[in-house]
């Protein structure tokens, strides 16, 4: 509108300088403008601009010129979980108990539920921000998820989901997460799609495509890894290199054994071992890396650290033609028992020895003060290698055999558990439950703080059916000192089982 | 019970967030003694610090509070920790005859509600006092719109340009000159206009609009006597005068299924206000309940978005009545099944055009609207409908992509603040969803 121009020039130089002239307009908008009384210039001025004001206000109707609607989501979803699972979601996401989190996304995706639409947007923005929930949340998503985050770029990880653009327009971690998966189904054709895409990607994305690969990882692939230990960047080598360590009969594994076997005998029940002299380009490009130094094995020690963790552990056993519990028993009493124990732990985390992993962990539970470089890691990694029943057997039995020795956070147990990630069955849960009601009972934690935040981690992992008869037995102990982590103790594993019954 | 609350609905009712946190972590039933519930009311005593344990009530008709503990929020944890077991595990309560703290609460509640309804107590006032005081403070007022009419002239004399220039105290100045002159309303106009200057392309237009406002204000009241009684109400208001509450009690007022669409909280200052949104099912009404509080004074829980109400509303004299107070409530809340508001933006629009040829100063105009798309352009929220006429969404609105994730790309049911410029959405409906922004 001409009118509403002038008059705003009119009043942004000022009256004084300038005078409005009201041209007539035939409407009832020029009428009413006629009767304002053009001698008072101020009032003249703002009479007008009130009326066109709200003539403007009441006459808006825009409408949308060539908008395109965006192609609404698919209808045929799955099933959305009920509105109480939901609040307990938007709980979490708020931040209450969000470590318990990653469980509710396993139970919903278990038993096929996807969110509620209007949790979509934080969960998905946890994630970009959160990389190691990505692949527990996609399950979840459902194609309302999936159909939004397709609109936002922050949340592009998830479309990974939709595979056929994934590989042209996908950044890292959507490829990593999508050839994951593809690797699960059919791995070749996941090689063979990375292969189609190695030129023209950039090295993060081959970086992370390339660790795509340890899902469904086989001597199919070796020729293609090889083929990667000769790239010109480090970071695809290094990968490739780990890659090959974990395939036993690969040929960079031979190699690493041919280095490492004349360097450690077993000579009647003891391990004797030679340093290697140094670092060759061949042991170079096999991904040995000479400025990884640990302080306490020295610069050689720590070349042959790094050359134990690539060869599977079992090959000493065959060579040796021992039981693991045999030789890890006869490396304890070598000069080098720390590096030999460190070197196979990681070696058995790589090749997913579940034996020797279990044997390793006996030891290490009492060799807790053992200078690992990353002993916490390593425990708990060890503990992921042996399945759900494994793991509680094993816990059992290191129970029966400290059965003795005060429940507290210096018992062997209670160092496992506090590394565990995986969750307890019924009798680990019922067992753990009735040394804390007798500990508490007994005040013997009085002076041990650290079982505080054990409890905290006990509650993540405990049978969350045991809630009810936790709150029986515990919340009658609840007051002191011990108050608060008991109540918390307590409400998290109430929480976790009322949550588990809301998504089934 | 016919009332089946969520969560959600509970935690709106919470003062701040750790209030959210701590209510949560007491809505555990081995935190309680005991847990019971009759058709009224649920009750519960709480194990807390002290020796005895605090006893902790709720009447679900509102829902309305009590808790014996010292705490100064409203709700209180306890009050909110209750209310959530009862929403998620209601099993977890006995059926039982309220004990003697229940009922006496009830009791007391009831005969308040009769003598609010009752004509309030007539306060000897000597109406000789009254009308002094009255005609003092119309002089006063009339003082300071002279006062104000004078600035205005003078600042459209030396042109906006100057005006840019000028330090927000120019603004503040005169707002305080207002406020003296007891024109509350006309300050707050003058005072938010000291921002406009400093808002990017376009503020010329922007504050030229509002200085329009104020004149149109200017000339209604010096013309008050000759206008018709509801447009005079609505300039005393606009200018700072308030209906007093209690003489509204005594009028009779609009029997409804009042559906009760959306609620929003402003904080300025020390100063909290609070907007909550009814909409009559049979009378298509809509009206507004606003409170204000100071500090940390509670604010109403017995409103909550997603519910229904039977009750009897009066409005605040106005040429396009919608502020208004619940005189007398019948029921317990229901869910909101269903809602019918405008079905298109033109249809809307052809409303607020009526609104505000009532009321030219009408700040806030609510919007239901039917069968509405959500939509994103340029980094801007907007919602369309299907006649392909969109309104833009306020910029300060953070919540666009919860918006479209509940829409999923389908029309959904919105209701929403319109301020002539932009749209807050304060719910909305889908897929039997019901969300409250």
């Amino acid at each position: 509108m001409n009118l509403w121009q002038d008059l705003i020039s009119t009043a942004l130089v000022g009256t004084e300088r300038q005078t409005l002239k009201t041209p007539a307009i035939d409407n009832p908008l020029g009428k009413m403008l006629h009767h304002l009384d053009s001698n008072d210039r101020e009032g003249s001025l703002l009479g007008a601009a009130a009326a066109i004001a709200i003539y403007q206000k009441a006459g808006k109707l825009s409408t949308a010129t060539a908008l395109s609607l965006p192609e609404p989501c698919n209808q045929q979803d799955l099933p959305c979980c009920n509105p109480l699972a939901g609040q307990h979601l938007t709980m979490m996401l708020s931040g209450e108990y969000n470590q318990v989190l990653p469980e509710w996304l396993t139970v919903a995706a278990k038993v096929g539920k996807r969110i509620p639409p209007q949790c979509l947007p934080a969960l998905l923005t946890l994630g970009k921000r959160q990389n190691h929930l990505q692949s527990a949340i996609l399950p979840v998503l459902g194609k309302r998820g999936l159909w939004l985050a397709g609109q936002n770029p922050e949340w592009s990880y998830a479309t990974s989901e939709n595979t056929e653009s994934v590989w042209k327009t996908g950044n890292s971690n959507a490829l990593q997460l999508a050839l994951s998966k593809l690797r699960q189904q059919d791995p070749k054709q996941a090689r063979e799609q990375l292969q189609e895409n190695w030129q023209s990607n950039n090295l993060d994305e081959n970086v992370a495509c390339l660790q795509a690969l340890e899902t469904g990882l086989s001597l199919d692939d070796e020729p293609f890894l090889n083929s990667a230990l000769d790239h010109k960047r480090k970071a695809i080598r290094d990968v490739a290199a780990k890659l090959l360590a974990q395939l036993p009969e690969s040929e960079l594994c031979e190699r690493m054994i041919q280095r490492v076997l004349p360097l450690i005998q077993l000579q009647e029940d003891m391990v004797e071992v030679t340093l290697p002299t140094g670092c060759t380009k061949d042991a170079i490009r096999d991904g040995i890396d000479q400025s990884q130094y640990s302080s306490t094995f020295g610069e050689k020690g720590s070349l042959l650290l790094q050359m134990l963790a690539c060869i599977p552990p079992s090959v000493w056993s065959q060579h040796w033609e021992k039981p693991p519990a045999a030789i890890i028993s006869a490396a304890e009493d070598s000069e080098w028992n720390k590096l030999l124990i460190e070197g196979w732990a990681k070696a058995a985390i790589n090749s997913w020895d579940v034996s020797w992993a279990e044997d390793l962990l006996q030891v290490c539970s009492t060799f807790y003060y053992a200078n690992f470089q990353y002993k916490q890691q390593i425990i708990s990694k060890l503990l992921g290698v042996l399945p759900q029943h494994r793991a509680d057997a094993f816990i059992l039995k290191i129970f029966t055999d400290y059965e003795d020795q005060a429940f507290n956070s210096q018992h062997p147990v209670v160092r496992l558990l506090s590394h565990s990630s995986h969750y307890w069955g019924v009798e680990l849960s019922n067992l753990v439950l009735s040394k804390i009601q007798e500990n508490l009972q007994d005040n013997h934690w009085q002076n041990d703080r650290q079982m505080r935040s054990h409890m905290e981690n006990f509650a993540l992992y405990m049978e969350p059916s045991l809630a009810h008869q936790a709150i029986t037995t515990l919340s009658p102990l609840s007051q002191g000192n011990w108050q608060e982590a008991i109540d918390n103790f307590l409400s998290t594993l109430q929480f976790r089982w009322e949550m588990i019954q809301a998504l089934q | 019970m016919s009332t089946i609350w969520t969560q959600e609905q509970i935690l709106a009712l919470a003062p701040d967030s750790s209030s959210i946190k701590n209510g949560k972590s007491l809505a555990v039933r081995h935190k309680w003694l005991s847990l019971s519930y009759n058709e009224q009311a649920i009750w519960g005593e709480c194990k807390g610090s002290g020796k005895n344990p605090y006893r902790t009530q709720i009447d679900l008709t509102e829902p309305a509070f009590k808790c014996s503990c010292p705490s100064r929020k409203f709700p209180c944890k306890h009050g909110l920790g209750l209310f959530l077991i009862f929403a998620n595990a209601k099993d977890n309560f006995n059926p039982s005859s309220p004990p003697d703290w229940v009922s006496q609460w009830l009791e007391t509640r009831k005969q308040k509600q009769i003598n609010q309804q009752k004509a309030p107590a007539k306060k000897t006032v000597d109406p000789k006092a009254k009308v002094k005081r009255a005609e003092q403070r119309y002089n006063k007022v009339k003082a300071g719109m002279e006062d104000l009419e004078l600035w205005l002239r003078d600042l459209l004399r030396q042109g906006l340009a100057v005006a840019q220039t000028q330090p927000y105290s120019f603004w503040d100045t005169a707002a305080a000159r207002l406020v003296d002159a007891q024109a509350g309303g006309v300050a707050r106009l003058i005072r938010d206009m000291g921002s406009i200057p400093h808002t990017g392309t376009g503020w010329e237009g922007r504050l030229l609009h509002r200085l329009g406002n104020v004149y149109l204000l200017l000339e209604g009241f010096k013309r008050l006597e000759s206008l018709p009684i509801a447009l005079q109400a609505d300039i005393r208001n606009q200018i700072g005068w308030t209906q007093t509450q209690e003489e509204l009690f005594t009028k009779v007022g609009i029997e409804d299924e009042w559906l009760i669409l959306g609620q929003r909280v402003e904080e300025q200052d020390a100063l909290k206000s609070q907007r909550i949104w009814l909409w009559g099912k049979a009378t298509l009404k809509a009206a507004l309940i606003l409170n204000f509080v100071y500090g940390k004074q509670i604010l109403d829980t017995s409103l909550v978005p997603g519910t229904s109400i039977q009750a009897e509303l009066v409005f605040f004299d106005s040429a396009y009545p919608l502020r208004a107070i619940v005189k007398t409530r019948y029921d317990q809340p229901k869910q909101i099944q269903q809602i019918q508001g405008y079905s298109g933006i033109k249809a809307m629009m052809s409303v607020y055009a009526q609104a505000l040829s009532c009321n030219p100063w009408l700040e806030k105009f609510p919007v239901l609207l039917n069968g509405v798309i959500p939509l994103q352009q340029q980094g801007k929220w907007l919602i369309r409908d299907d006649a392909n006429h969109q309104l833009a969404v306020m910029p300060s609105f953070e919540q666009g992509w919860e918006l479209l994730a509940v829409s999923g790309g389908y029309p959904v049911d919105l209701f929403g603040e319109w301020n002539g410029e932009y749209l807050l959405p304060l719910s909305l409906w889908a897929e039997d969803t019901f969300l409250s922004f």
